[in-house]
Protein backbone atom coordinates (compact mmCIF):
# COMPACT_ATOMS: atom_id res chain seq x y z
CA UNK A 1 0.00 0.00 0.00
CA UNK A 2 1.15 3.50 -0.78
CA UNK A 3 -0.21 6.85 0.35
CA UNK A 4 0.03 9.86 -1.94
CA UNK A 5 -0.37 13.10 -0.04
CA UNK A 6 -1.08 15.59 -2.77
CA UNK A 7 -0.18 18.67 -0.73
CA UNK A 8 3.16 17.15 0.34
CA UNK A 9 4.11 14.89 -2.57
CA UNK A 10 2.80 17.01 -5.45
CA UNK A 11 1.68 20.56 -4.70
CA UNK A 12 -0.44 22.64 -2.33
CA UNK A 13 -1.71 24.44 -5.43
CA UNK A 14 -2.79 21.77 -7.90
CA UNK A 15 -4.41 23.41 -10.91
CA UNK A 16 -5.12 22.92 -14.57
CA UNK A 17 -6.09 20.00 -16.74
CA UNK A 18 -3.14 19.53 -19.08
CA UNK A 19 0.60 19.91 -18.66
CA UNK A 20 0.46 23.08 -20.80
CA UNK A 21 -1.86 24.63 -18.18
CA UNK A 22 0.82 24.68 -15.51
CA UNK A 23 3.36 22.63 -13.58
CA UNK A 24 0.82 21.03 -11.23
CA UNK A 25 -1.90 19.89 -13.62
CA UNK A 26 -4.15 16.87 -13.39
CA UNK A 27 -2.37 15.26 -16.33
CA UNK A 28 1.00 15.73 -14.63
CA UNK A 29 -0.28 14.35 -11.32
CA UNK A 30 -1.71 11.30 -13.07
CA UNK A 31 1.45 10.63 -15.08
CA UNK A 32 3.96 11.32 -12.34
CA UNK A 33 2.28 9.81 -9.28
CA UNK A 34 -1.04 8.08 -9.88
CA UNK A 35 -0.27 5.71 -12.76
CA UNK A 36 3.05 4.42 -11.36
CA UNK A 37 1.41 3.88 -7.96
CA UNK A 38 -1.57 1.98 -9.38
CA UNK A 39 0.67 -0.16 -11.56
CA UNK A 40 2.96 -1.07 -8.69
CA UNK A 41 0.63 -1.32 -5.68
CA UNK A 42 -2.49 -3.19 -4.67
CA UNK A 43 -3.80 -0.25 -2.69
CA UNK A 44 -3.28 3.44 -3.36
CA UNK A 45 -4.53 5.96 -0.83
CA UNK A 46 -4.78 9.51 -2.13
CA UNK A 47 -4.92 12.08 0.64
CA UNK A 48 -6.56 15.23 -0.74
CA UNK A 49 -6.27 17.36 2.41
CA UNK A 50 -3.86 20.26 2.72
CA UNK A 51 -4.16 21.64 -0.81
CA UNK A 52 -5.67 25.07 -1.41
CA UNK A 53 -8.52 23.64 -3.48
CA UNK A 54 -9.19 21.49 -6.52
CA UNK A 55 -10.72 22.39 -9.83
CA UNK A 56 -13.04 19.95 -11.54
CA UNK A 57 -10.83 19.94 -14.65
CA UNK A 58 -7.88 18.81 -12.52
CA UNK A 59 -9.95 16.04 -10.90
CA UNK A 60 -11.47 14.89 -14.18
CA UNK A 61 -8.14 14.68 -15.96
CA UNK A 62 -6.32 13.02 -13.07
CA UNK A 63 -8.92 10.35 -12.24
CA UNK A 64 -11.22 10.13 -15.26
CA UNK A 65 -8.03 10.14 -17.35
CA UNK A 66 -7.08 6.78 -15.84
CA UNK A 67 -10.08 5.20 -17.60
CA UNK A 68 -9.19 6.88 -20.91
CA UNK A 69 -5.66 5.48 -20.53
CA UNK A 70 -7.10 1.97 -20.42
CA UNK A 71 -7.31 1.18 -16.72
CA UNK A 72 -10.40 -0.89 -15.95
CA UNK A 73 -12.92 0.98 -13.78
CA UNK A 74 -13.35 -1.90 -11.35
CA UNK A 75 -9.58 -2.16 -10.86
CA UNK A 76 -9.32 1.59 -10.23
CA UNK A 77 -12.15 1.47 -7.71
CA UNK A 78 -10.64 -1.54 -5.94
CA UNK A 79 -7.15 -0.08 -5.71
CA UNK A 80 -7.93 3.58 -5.17
CA UNK A 81 -8.97 5.00 -1.81
CA UNK A 82 -9.67 8.71 -1.54
CA UNK A 83 -9.20 10.44 1.80
CA UNK A 84 -10.72 13.91 1.95
CA UNK A 85 -12.23 15.99 4.74
CA UNK A 86 -14.43 17.60 2.09
CA UNK A 87 -16.81 14.80 1.13
CA UNK A 88 -17.70 16.40 -2.19
CA UNK A 89 -14.22 15.66 -3.57
CA UNK A 90 -14.65 11.91 -3.14
CA UNK A 91 -18.10 12.06 -4.73
CA UNK A 92 -16.85 14.06 -7.70
CA UNK A 93 -13.88 11.74 -8.30
CA UNK A 94 -16.22 8.72 -8.21
CA UNK A 95 -18.44 10.48 -10.77
CA UNK A 96 -15.51 11.05 -13.15
CA UNK A 97 -14.29 7.47 -12.90
CA UNK A 98 -17.82 6.19 -13.54
CA UNK A 99 -18.55 8.49 -16.48
CA UNK A 100 -15.19 8.33 -18.28
CA UNK A 101 -14.90 6.09 -21.34
CA UNK A 102 -11.78 4.29 -22.61
CA UNK A 103 -10.18 6.24 -25.46
CA UNK B 1 -57.54 15.17 53.71
CA UNK B 2 -58.95 18.70 53.72
CA UNK B 3 -55.53 20.02 54.65
CA UNK B 4 -53.95 18.08 51.79
CA UNK B 5 -56.46 19.48 49.29
CA UNK B 6 -55.93 22.94 50.66
CA UNK B 7 -52.16 22.52 50.33
CA UNK B 8 -52.54 21.28 46.74
CA UNK B 9 -54.81 24.18 45.92
CA UNK B 10 -52.32 26.70 47.21
CA UNK B 11 -49.59 25.01 45.09
CA UNK B 12 -51.45 25.48 41.80
CA UNK B 13 -50.26 29.05 41.23
CA UNK B 14 -46.68 27.89 41.76
CA UNK B 15 -47.11 25.00 39.34
CA UNK B 16 -48.64 27.32 36.74
CA UNK B 17 -45.80 29.78 37.20
CA UNK B 18 -43.11 27.10 36.82
CA UNK B 19 -44.76 25.54 33.75
CA UNK B 20 -45.21 29.01 32.25
CA UNK B 21 -41.57 29.85 32.90
CA UNK B 22 -40.58 26.55 31.27
CA UNK B 23 -42.53 27.31 28.10
CA UNK B 24 -41.20 30.86 27.95
CA UNK B 25 -37.65 29.58 28.32
CA UNK B 26 -38.23 26.93 25.63
CA UNK B 27 -39.56 29.44 23.09
CA UNK B 28 -36.92 32.00 23.96
CA UNK B 29 -34.18 29.40 23.49
CA UNK B 30 -35.69 28.32 20.16
CA UNK B 31 -35.85 31.95 18.97
CA UNK B 32 -32.19 32.52 19.87
CA UNK B 33 -31.14 29.32 18.08
CA UNK B 34 -33.14 30.34 15.04
CA UNK B 35 -31.54 33.80 14.95
CA UNK B 36 -28.09 32.29 15.39
CA UNK B 37 -28.69 29.81 12.56
CA UNK B 38 -30.07 32.55 10.29
CA UNK B 39 -26.96 34.68 10.89
CA UNK B 40 -24.70 31.73 10.03
CA UNK B 41 -26.66 31.00 6.86
CA UNK B 42 -26.61 34.65 5.78
CA UNK B 43 -22.82 34.63 6.04
CA UNK B 44 -22.76 31.40 4.03
CA UNK B 45 -24.91 32.99 1.32
CA UNK B 46 -22.54 35.97 1.20
CA UNK B 47 -19.71 33.53 0.47
CA UNK B 48 -21.84 31.81 -2.16
CA UNK B 49 -22.72 35.10 -3.92
CA UNK B 50 -19.06 36.15 -3.84
CA UNK B 51 -18.09 32.91 -5.59
CA UNK B 52 -20.87 33.40 -8.13
CA UNK B 53 -19.66 36.94 -8.89
CA UNK B 54 -16.02 35.85 -9.10
CA UNK B 55 -16.96 33.02 -11.46
CA UNK B 56 -18.88 35.36 -13.73
CA UNK B 57 -16.00 37.87 -13.76
CA UNK B 58 -13.52 35.08 -14.47
CA UNK B 59 -15.39 33.50 -17.39
CA UNK B 60 -16.42 36.81 -18.95
CA UNK B 61 -12.96 38.40 -18.67
CA UNK B 62 -10.98 39.19 -21.81
CA UNK B 63 -7.95 37.33 -20.57
CA UNK B 64 -7.29 34.28 -18.42
CA UNK B 65 -6.52 35.17 -14.78
CA UNK B 66 -4.52 32.67 -12.78
CA UNK B 67 -5.06 34.76 -9.66
CA UNK B 68 -8.84 34.67 -9.98
CA UNK B 69 -8.79 30.95 -10.75
CA UNK B 70 -6.84 30.31 -7.56
CA UNK B 71 -9.14 32.55 -5.56
CA UNK B 72 -12.21 30.67 -6.81
CA UNK B 73 -10.71 27.30 -5.83
CA UNK B 74 -9.80 28.58 -2.37
CA UNK B 75 -13.24 30.10 -1.82
CA UNK B 76 -15.00 26.92 -2.92
CA UNK B 77 -12.96 24.99 -0.40
CA UNK B 78 -13.73 27.50 2.37
CA UNK B 79 -17.44 27.31 1.48
CA UNK B 80 -17.49 23.54 2.05
CA UNK B 81 -15.60 23.88 5.32
CA UNK B 82 -18.02 26.57 6.46
CA UNK B 83 -20.97 24.29 5.70
CA UNK B 84 -19.42 21.50 7.74
CA UNK B 85 -19.17 23.86 10.73
CA UNK B 86 -22.80 24.98 10.80
CA UNK B 87 -24.52 22.66 13.28
CA UNK B 88 -28.01 22.73 11.75
CA UNK B 89 -26.74 21.65 8.29
CA UNK B 90 -26.26 18.05 7.24
CA UNK B 91 -23.17 18.46 5.05
CA UNK B 92 -23.60 14.99 3.52
CA UNK B 93 -26.95 16.04 2.06
CA UNK B 94 -25.31 19.03 0.35
CA UNK B 95 -22.54 17.08 -1.40
CA UNK B 96 -24.42 16.92 -4.72
CA UNK B 97 -25.07 20.66 -4.68
CA UNK B 98 -21.40 21.34 -3.88
CA UNK B 99 -20.22 19.10 -6.73
CA UNK B 100 -22.64 20.82 -9.12
CA UNK B 101 -21.36 24.24 -8.04
CA UNK B 102 -17.68 23.34 -8.43
CA UNK B 103 -18.26 21.64 -11.77
CA UNK B 104 -20.27 24.54 -13.14
CA UNK B 105 -17.36 26.92 -12.49
CA UNK B 106 -14.19 24.84 -12.87
CA UNK B 107 -14.82 22.02 -15.33
CA UNK B 108 -15.03 23.96 -18.60
CA UNK B 109 -13.19 27.09 -19.71
CA UNK B 110 -11.22 27.13 -16.46
CA UNK B 111 -7.73 26.37 -17.77
CA UNK B 112 -5.28 28.56 -19.63
CA UNK B 113 -5.13 26.28 -22.68
CA UNK B 114 -8.89 26.26 -23.27
CA UNK B 115 -9.98 29.64 -21.89
CA UNK B 116 -12.05 31.93 -24.10
CA UNK B 117 -14.00 35.03 -23.09
CA UNK B 118 -17.66 34.14 -22.57
CA UNK B 119 -20.70 36.36 -23.12
CA UNK B 120 -22.72 37.19 -20.00
CA UNK B 121 -25.66 35.02 -21.15
CA UNK B 122 -23.52 31.95 -21.95
CA UNK B 123 -24.31 28.44 -20.73
CA UNK B 124 -21.42 28.45 -18.25
CA UNK B 125 -22.63 31.59 -16.47
CA UNK B 126 -26.22 30.35 -16.50
CA UNK B 127 -25.11 27.02 -15.05
CA UNK B 128 -23.17 28.80 -12.30
CA UNK B 129 -26.32 30.78 -11.36
CA UNK B 130 -28.37 27.62 -11.44
CA UNK B 131 -25.88 25.70 -9.26
CA UNK B 132 -25.69 28.60 -6.81
CA UNK B 133 -29.48 28.74 -6.53
CA UNK B 134 -29.67 24.96 -6.08
CA UNK B 135 -27.19 25.24 -3.24
CA UNK B 136 -29.16 28.06 -1.60
CA UNK B 137 -32.41 26.09 -1.97
CA UNK B 138 -30.85 22.98 -0.46
CA UNK B 139 -29.48 24.93 2.52
CA UNK B 140 -32.74 26.81 2.99
CA UNK B 141 -34.64 23.50 2.86
CA UNK B 142 -32.58 22.20 5.77
CA UNK B 143 -33.17 25.42 7.71
CA UNK B 144 -36.94 25.21 7.12
CA UNK B 145 -36.95 21.58 8.23
CA UNK B 146 -35.27 22.62 11.46
CA UNK B 147 -37.15 25.87 12.01
CA UNK B 148 -40.52 25.69 10.24
CA UNK B 149 -42.41 28.92 9.51
CA UNK B 150 -45.49 27.63 11.38
CA UNK B 151 -46.00 27.45 15.19
CA UNK B 152 -44.23 26.34 17.30
CA UNK B 153 -41.47 27.47 14.83
CA UNK B 154 -39.06 24.71 15.78
CA UNK B 155 -38.92 20.94 15.82
CA UNK B 156 -39.12 19.90 19.46
CA UNK B 157 -37.12 16.71 19.01
CA UNK B 158 -34.28 18.51 17.25
CA UNK B 159 -34.15 21.24 19.89
CA UNK B 160 -33.99 18.69 22.69
CA UNK B 161 -31.09 16.93 20.96
CA UNK B 162 -29.27 20.25 20.65
CA UNK B 163 -29.66 20.89 24.36
CA UNK B 164 -28.30 17.50 25.29
CA UNK B 165 -25.22 17.71 23.08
Amino acid sequence: MITIRIAKDFSRYPAGRYVVDGPYSGEHFRTKLLVPAIQAQDKVVVDMDGARGYGSSFLEEAFGGLVRLGFVKEVIKRKLEIHATNASLKQEIDDYINSAQPA
Amino acid sequence: MAELLSSLGSSIPWIVAIVGWGFTHLFSEARERRKEARTQLDKLYDQLYAIEKLAQDFHCAKEYSEGKAGEILAKLQVLERTISRIPILKADDLVRALVHLRRSITLSNFDRSTFAQQPHECDIVQDVFSASQDMEDAVEGQYQARFPSKPPYFRIGKLRITWQS
